[in-house]
C-alpha cells in the first residue's frame, strides 16, 4: 500500500510544491507630497513639493518643479515662485511667497498644479485670538508660592476653538568670547533623563490646555548647564527668560504630534500613523503664530550662578 | 476598596439560605425507591483514571460516560437485581461489572480495564454510546496517545498538534499560537488542570511549555461552551494532568535533538505523585525555525503533582497539590542585541470530595504568575516588563438527579494585578498596566442545569453571573448566559446548536501586525475601556453511521463587540492607547474519522469568514483563513512500526501591500520648530490594510515510530520528516528590505524515550 499510494502522492508533491514569487507590492503609483507651513506672524511663506518613490535605495531627486502653486486668503492671493536654497551641504526645491501674510482666523487654501496636470490642494483656517496674556500673578523664577514649581498659564481672548499650544521656556544670554559677545538662547527642558552616562532634556510637548510646569531643580540645571565646563562665569550675562508659545491649528498639531507621540509614546505600534490633510496627495498643510512673553527673573537668583544680570 | 464592597454585597445568610435550599432539593428528589452507582474507571497497569470511558448497564439500557477525573454516577437503578456494566473504553479490553444497588444508598465501584495491544485505534470518542444525548457542541476530547501518533517534529507538543483540528486555525508554522473560529489569539484560555496559564510556549511560542508527558487528556471547548468556563471570548483549552501511577514506580529518559528531559511517577501512602523536568541543550534545530544563524535560545520547564486519599480523614475525597515552572532566556552576549527572558510560576491546591448523595464538589486555589523582560541592551530598541499575578479561589459543585439530570453550580473569586513598564524614546518608563486606585477582583457565580432525562433529547441552560468585574470599567453586574440543545435524530444522527454570551476583562498589549514576538505581555483591560463581550451562536450535526465512521459539521456565527485594539492612530500623548473595535466571525467546521484495523483518517476542512471594524475601518485581519483542509493518515507497517502521514493545506493570509515610499518631513529643530528644512525619513507607504493575499500554505509530514520492548525497559524511536516537500510557505517579508522569510524547510529530526 505504501508503495502504491503514499510514495506517488509524495512524488506529486515534489513536483508540485514549485516556489511562487510573491508580490508585495501594489503597482506603483506616483503620489505628489505636499508640506507647507503658514507662519501667520511672517509675509514669507515656504511650501515643498515632492513625489512619492517606489525604490527604497534609490530615491533619487523627488523634488517637484515647474508646478503652480499658489496660496489664497480672504483678501489675498499670491503665486509661489520656485526656487533653490542650500541648507548645510543639502539643496532643497522650494517653492516661495514673499508677500503673503495672511490675517489671524482667515481661511487659507493651498492649490497646486503639477506639470503632469495632477492636482493637490488643501486648505485650513489659521488660528484666531485677539490677544495672548501670559496670567502673571505670582510669576517670577525662582517661584514665590510653592518654591519647587514654576506653574506658567496663559489666556487667549477671542480665540477659535481646536487650538494646540507648543510651549518653551529660553534664557536668553550673551557670552563675552575671544570673538566678541555672542547671543545665545538655551530651552529649559521639562526634565532631564539619565540614558546610561548622559542626561537627556526632554521638551514640552504639543498640548491642547493652556498651563504648564516646571520644576524649579530643572532651571536651576539648564542655568548651570550654559556655562557648563567654563570656569569663567562671570563671561555669562544673563538678559531675560523668555516664555514663548506656537498656538497651532489641528492639523499641524496632529501631524507632528503624531511623529512626536510615535517617537515618545510607551507603545509597541510598528508603524508611524499617517496623517495627511492634503487632497489628492499626502503631506500636511497647517498654520501656526508664535506669542512670547518675559517671566521676571530675580536678579540674587541670576548671581548666584557667577553670572551677571542684564535685564533686556 | 473592592473586597470591602463585595463583604456588602453578600452576607452569611445569603449563603447558608443558598446551600440550604441545595440541600432540601437534593433530599427531595433523590427519595426513591432506586440505588445509585458511582464509580471510576482507571488504567489497570497505571491505575491512572480513564477519562471519557463509557459505562453501559445492559439490562437497563442506560449508562453515563466518564467525567474528565474518571468518575462517573448513575442513578434511578431499580433495586434488588443483579446487573452487568459493561465498561469500556477504545484502547482497553472491555470489562463486565456486576453489582446490584440499595434502596435510597449509592453502591461504589472501581473498575481497571487492560490495555489492548491494539495501539493504533487511539482516536477514542467521547464516551457516547448508541442513543445516549449529549450537549457538547464544539467540544474536542483529545487523549495523549491520539497527540503522539501524530508528527512530533523538534518535540511532542500538544499545542502543535491541535492545529490539525477544524476550527483551529493558524497564521505560521512556526509558532504554537492560534486562532479559533475568526478570534485573536488572546481570546484563547489556556488552563493547566483549573489553573489559568498565561504564556504557555518556550522560545517565541515555537511549542508549548507544558511537557506532553504529564498530559493526560485534553479538552478542547472551540466555541458555545458552557458556564463552568469563563474570562476569555473564544475558546478554552484545557490540560488534564496525570496522577502518576499508583501501582509501581516508573522512570522515563527522553531526548530529542534540542532537549532532554526526565519523568518519575508512583506510589506513595495514600497516593501518587508524578514529576517531570525538562531542558534544552541545543537551539541548532530551533535557526531553522527563525531562518536566522543563531537564536541563543534557553529554556526549562518542571511539573509536580501529588495525590493524596485517605477513607480515614475522608471518605472518597481527593487532595492534589501541583506545580508548574517555566523559564526561556534568550541571551546573546552582545551588547547590540536585545535579551529577553520569560517565565511562568504555577501553583495550585485542590480538594475533590464525593459525598454521601449523588453529589460531589471540587475547591481550588491557584496562583500564576508570568514574567516577562526586553532587554534592549544597546539595539536601540525599548523595554518591556511584565508581571501578572492571578490568585484564583473557585468551588465547583455538580448534583445527579434521579431523572438523570444534573445541576452545577460555582462560585469563582479572582483576583489580578497586571503590571506592564513601557519606556518611550527618551527613557522614561510607565506603568501602563496597574490601576493605582484598586485592586482588579473579579466576583463570580455560576449555574447550570443539564435536562438529560429524555432518550433523544439533552438540554443545558444556565447562567454566569458576574458580580464584580474585574476591570470595573463596564458594568459591575452582568450576566453571561448561555445554552445548548442535543437531538438524536436517529441512532446515528444527532443534531446540536448552542448560543451564549461571553465577556472578557484582560488582553494583551501587542500590535495585530507583529508577526512574531518573544511573549505576549498581558494587563487587565484599561479602564475607559468596556470589557470585550462575544455572542456564540453553533449549530451542527454528527453522524456516525457505524462504529468506524464518523462525520460532524458544525457551523459557527459570532459577533464581537468591544474589544480591545492597540490605537494605530495615537497622536496625542494624551491619546488612549487602546480603542475599541467589533468583528463578525462566520464559517463552518467538517471533521470526518475513518477508523479501520489497521489505519485511521481523519480530515478536516474549515472555511470562514472574518471581518473586524475599528475607527469605522472594516478589515479582514491577518487571521482570516478562508479555507483549510487536515489530514492524517496513521497506520501500522509491520511488527510494531507505525507511521503517520499529515497533510495541511491553508489559503494565503491576508497581507497589506506597499506601494511605495516617500520622504516624509520630521520637524525636529528645536530653534525653529515648523521649518521646512528639518530632516525627512523616507517612509512605506501603505495600501488598503490586508487586501491582499500571501500564497497558500501546504505542508507533507511523516512520522515512523516503534516501541521496544526490553526486560529492563521499553524504548520509543520516533523519527519525523518535517516538510516533506520541502515547500517554500512564506513566513513574511521585510518591508524595508524586501527580503523574504520562509517557514519550515525540509527537517528531519529524532525523538528517543527511554521508559524504565
Amino acid at each position: 500500500m505504501i508503495k502504491k499510494i503514499i510514495i506517488p502522492v509524495i512524488i506529486l508533491f515534489i513536483f508540485v510544491s514549485c516556489d511562487e514569487n510573491i508580490v508585495y507590492k501594489a503597482p506603483f503609483k506616483q503620489k505628489p507630497v505636499l508640506y507647507c507651513v503658514i507662519n501667520a506672524d511672517s509675509s514669507v511663506q515656504f511650501a515643498m513639493l515632492q513625489k512619492s518613490f517606489n525604490d527604497k535605495d534609490n530615491p533619487g531627486n523627488n523634488y517637484i518643479k515647474d508646478a503652480e502653486v499658489r496660496l489664497t486668503s480672504n483678501n489675498q492671493s499670491e503665486n509661489l515662485i520656485d526656487t533653490s536654497v542650500i541648507n548645510g551641504n543639502k539643496k532643497i526645491d522650494l517653492y516661495v511667497a514673499r508677500n503673503f501674510k495672511p490675517e489671524l482666523g482667515s481661511k487659507i487654501k493651498i492649490e497646486a498644479k503639477l506639470s503632469n496636470g495632477q492636482q493637490v490642494s488643501s486648505s485650513i483656517t489659521l488660528p484666531e485670538f485677539k490677544s495672548f496674556l501670559l496670567d502673571q500673578s505670582g510669576l517670577i523664577v525662582p517661584p514665590v508660592i510653592d518654591p519647587r514649581i514654576l506653574f506658567i498659564s496663559w489666556t487667549l481672548r477671542k480665540a477659535s476653538k481646536n487650538l494646540y499650544f507648543l510651549p518653551r521656556l529660553t534664557i536668553n544670554y550673551k557670552v563675552r568670547t575671544n570673538k566678541g559677545e555672542e547671543f545665545r538662547t538655551y530651552e529649559i527642558p521639562l526634565e532631564y533623563i539619565e540614558a546610561g552616562k548622559k542626561e537627556i532634556p526632554i521638551y514640552p510637548h504639543i498640548i491642547p490646555g493652556q498651563s504648564i510646569l516646571y520644576f524649579q531643580k530643572n532651571i536651576e540645571t539648564a542655568f548651570r548647564e550654559i556655562s557648563k565646563g567654563d570656569s569663567n562665569k562671570s563671561f555669562y550675562t544673563i538678559q531675560n527668560l523668555t516664555f514663548e508659545v506656537i498656538i497651532m491649528e489641528k492639523h499641524l498639531a496632529q501631524y507632528a504630534a503624531s511623529i512626536q507621540s510615535f517617537e515618545n509614546s510607551y507603545s509597541v505600534k510598528i508603524y508611524e500613523p499617517l496623517v495627511s490633510n492634503i487632497k489628492n496627495g499626502i503631506g500636511v498643510f497647517g498654520g501656526y503664530a508664535k506669542r512670547s512673553e518675559k517671566v521676571p527673573l530675580d536678579t540674587d537668583f541670576v548671581l548666584s550662578f557667577g553670572y551677571k544680570f542684564e535685564e533686556q | 476598596m473592592s473586597f470591602m464592597r463585595i463583604k456588602s454585597r453578600f452576607n452569611i445568610k445569603f449563603w447558608i439560605s443558598t446551600l440550604l435550599i441545595f440541600y432540601l432539593l437534593c433530599n427531595v428528589l433523590s427519595a426513591q425507591s432506586t440505588g445509585t452507582l458511582r464509580g471510576i474507571v482507571a488504567d489497570s497497569l497505571s491505575g491512572e483514571a480513564l477519562a471519557y470511558a463509557n459505562i453501559y448497564i445492559e439490562n437497563l439500557g442506560i449508562g453515563a460516560s466518564s467525567d474528565s477525573r474518571g468518575y462517573f454516577i448513575i442513578r434511578s437503578i431499580p433495586v434488588n437485581n443483579n446487573y452487568t456494566a459493561v465498561v469500556s473504553y477504545i484502547g482497553y479490553k472491555k470489562k463486565n461489572v456486576t453489582f446490584n444497588v440499595l434502596r435510597n444508598s449509592i453502591t461504589d465501584i472501581k473498575v481497571y480495564l487492560s490495555p489492548t495491544e491494539i495501539e493504533l485505534k487511539t482516536v477514542e470518542k467521547t464516551g457516547r454510546r448508541p442513543g445516549e444525548n449529549v450537549t457538547s457542541i464544539g467540544l474536542q476530547k483529545i487523549s495523549m496517545k491520539q497527540i503522539n501518533s501524530l508528527p512530533k517534529g523538534v518535540e511532542g507538543d500538544v499545542f502543535r498538534s491541535l492545529k490539525y483540528l477544524p476550527g483551529i486555525q493558524t497564521t505560521n508554522d512556526v509558532t504554537t499560537s492560534f486562532n479559533v473560529r475568526g478570534g485573536a489569539n488572546n481570546e484563547n484560555l489556556f488552563l493547566l488542570d483549573d489553573i489559568p496559564v498565561y504564556n504557555p510556549f518556550h522560545a517565541l511560542g515555537l511549542f508549548g511549555s507544558i511537557d506532553p508527558e504529564v498530559i493526560k487528556n485534553l479538552e478542547l471547548h472551540l466555541g458555545g461552551f458552557g458556564t463552568k468556563y469563563s474570562g476569555r471570548l473564544s475558546s478554552v483549552i484545557k490540560l488534564i494532568t496525570k496522577d502518576g501511577n499508583r501501582n509501581k514506580y516508573k522512570a522515563s529518559f527522553n531526548s530529542s535533538l534540542m532537549s532532554v528531559k526526565s519523568s518519575l511517577q508512583g506510589p506513595y501512602g495514600g497516593g501518587s505523585f508524578i514529576i517531570s523536568g525538562r531542558k534544552s541543550y541545543s537551539n541548532k534545530i530551533l535557526n531553522n525555525f527563525l531562518d536566522e544563524d543563531n537564536i541563543p535560545i534557553k529554556f526549562y520547564d518542571l511539573f509536580f503533582k501529588a495525590n493524596y486519599e485517605n477513607p480515614k480523614l475522608a471518605e472518597n475525597g481527593k487532595f492534589s497539590i501541583e506545580g508548574f515552572f517555566s523559564g526561556d532566556q534568550i541571551i546573546n552576549n552582545n551588547p547590540l542585541l536585545a535579551d529577553a527572558k520569560w517565565s511562568n510560576n504555577i501553583l495550585g491546591i485542590s480538594w475533590f470530595q464525593f459525598v454521601d448523595k449523588p453529589l460531589f464538589y471540587k475547591i481550588n486555589f491557584s496562583y500564576s504568575n508570568f514574567e516577562g523582560e526586553f532587554i534592549p541592551n544597546s539595539s536601540g530598541e525599548r523595554p518591556v516588563k511584565n508581571n501578572v499575578k492571578d490568585y484564583t479561589g473557585k468551588i465547583d459543585i455538580s448534583y445527579v438527579y434521579a431523572s438523570k439530570d444534573q445541576l452545577g453550580v460555582g462560585i469563582k473569586i479572582k483576583e489580578v494585578s497586571t503590571d506592564l513598564f513601557l519606556q518611550n524614546s527618551f527613557g522614561q518608563t510607565a506603568n501602563v498596566g496597574q490601576r493605582e486606585d484598586r485592586v482588579n477582583v473579579n466576583l463570580s457565580l455560576y449555574a447550570n442545569y443539564r435536562l438529560l432525562r429524555f432518550k433523544d433529547l439533552s438540554l443545558e441552560f444556565g447562567s454566569r453571573l458576574n458580580l464584580v468585574g474585574l476591570s470595573q470599567s463596564g458594568e459591575n453586574r452582568y450576566l453571561e448566559p448561555r445554552a445548548s440543545l442535543s437531538y438524536n435524530f436517529s441512532n446515528n444522527l444527532s443534531l446540536k446548536a448552542a448560543w451564549g454570551i461571553y465577556q472578557q476583562e484582560i488582553t494583551t498589549f501587542t500590535d495585530e501586525d507583529v508577526v512574531i514576538t518573544y511573549f505576549e505581555p498581558w494587563i487587565v483591560t484599561p479602564p475607559y475601556l468596556n470589557p470585550a463581550k462575544s455572542n456564540h451562536y453553533v449549530s451542527g450535526f454528527e453522524w456516525n453511521p457505524n462504529s468506524n465512521l464518523s462525520l460532524s459539521v458544525e457551523g459557527y456565527y459570532k459577533t464581537s463587540d468591544n474589544l480591545p485594539v492597540l490605537n494605530d492612530k495615537k497622536i496625542f500623548l494624551t491619546d488612549k492607547d487602546f480603542v475599541t473595535g467589533s468583528s463578525k466571525a462566520y464559517g463552518i467546521d467538517v471533521l470526518f474519522r475513518y477508523r479501520f484495523s489497521f489505519f485511521n483518517f481523519s480530515a478536516s476542512y474549515s472555511h470562514g469568514y472574518v471581518n473586524k471594524k475599528v475607527d469605522n475601518l472594516t478589515y479582514i485581519p491577518r487571521y482570516d483563513i478562508r479555507n483549510s483542509l487536515k489530514t492524517i493518515f496513521d497506520f501500522n507497517i509491520y511488527k510494531g512500526w507505525k507511521a503517520s502521514v499529515t497533510w495541511v493545506y491553508y489559503s494565503g493570509v491576508p497581507f497589506t501591500l506597499l506601494t511605495g515610499f516617500y520622504d516624509k518631513l520630521h520637524f525636529n529643530g528645536q530653534q525653529n520648530k515648523f521649518s521646512l528644512f528639518g530632516s525627512q525619513v523616507i517612509t512605506p507607504l501603505l495600501g488598503k490594510r490586508n487586501a491582499s493575499r500571501l500564497p497558500a500554505y501546504h505542508r507533507l509530514d511523516l512520522n515512523v515510530s516503534k516501541k521496544f520492548d526490553f526486560a529492563f525497559a521499553k524504548v520509543y524511536l520516533n523519527f519525523s520528516i518535517i516538510n516533506v516537500y520541502n515547500r517554500a510557505n512564506i513566513f513574511y517579508f521585510d518591508r524595508n528590505t524586501g527580503q523574504r522569510v520562509n517557514m519550515l524547510p525540509f527537517l528531519p529530526t529524532f525523538v528517543v524515550k527511554v521508559e524504565l
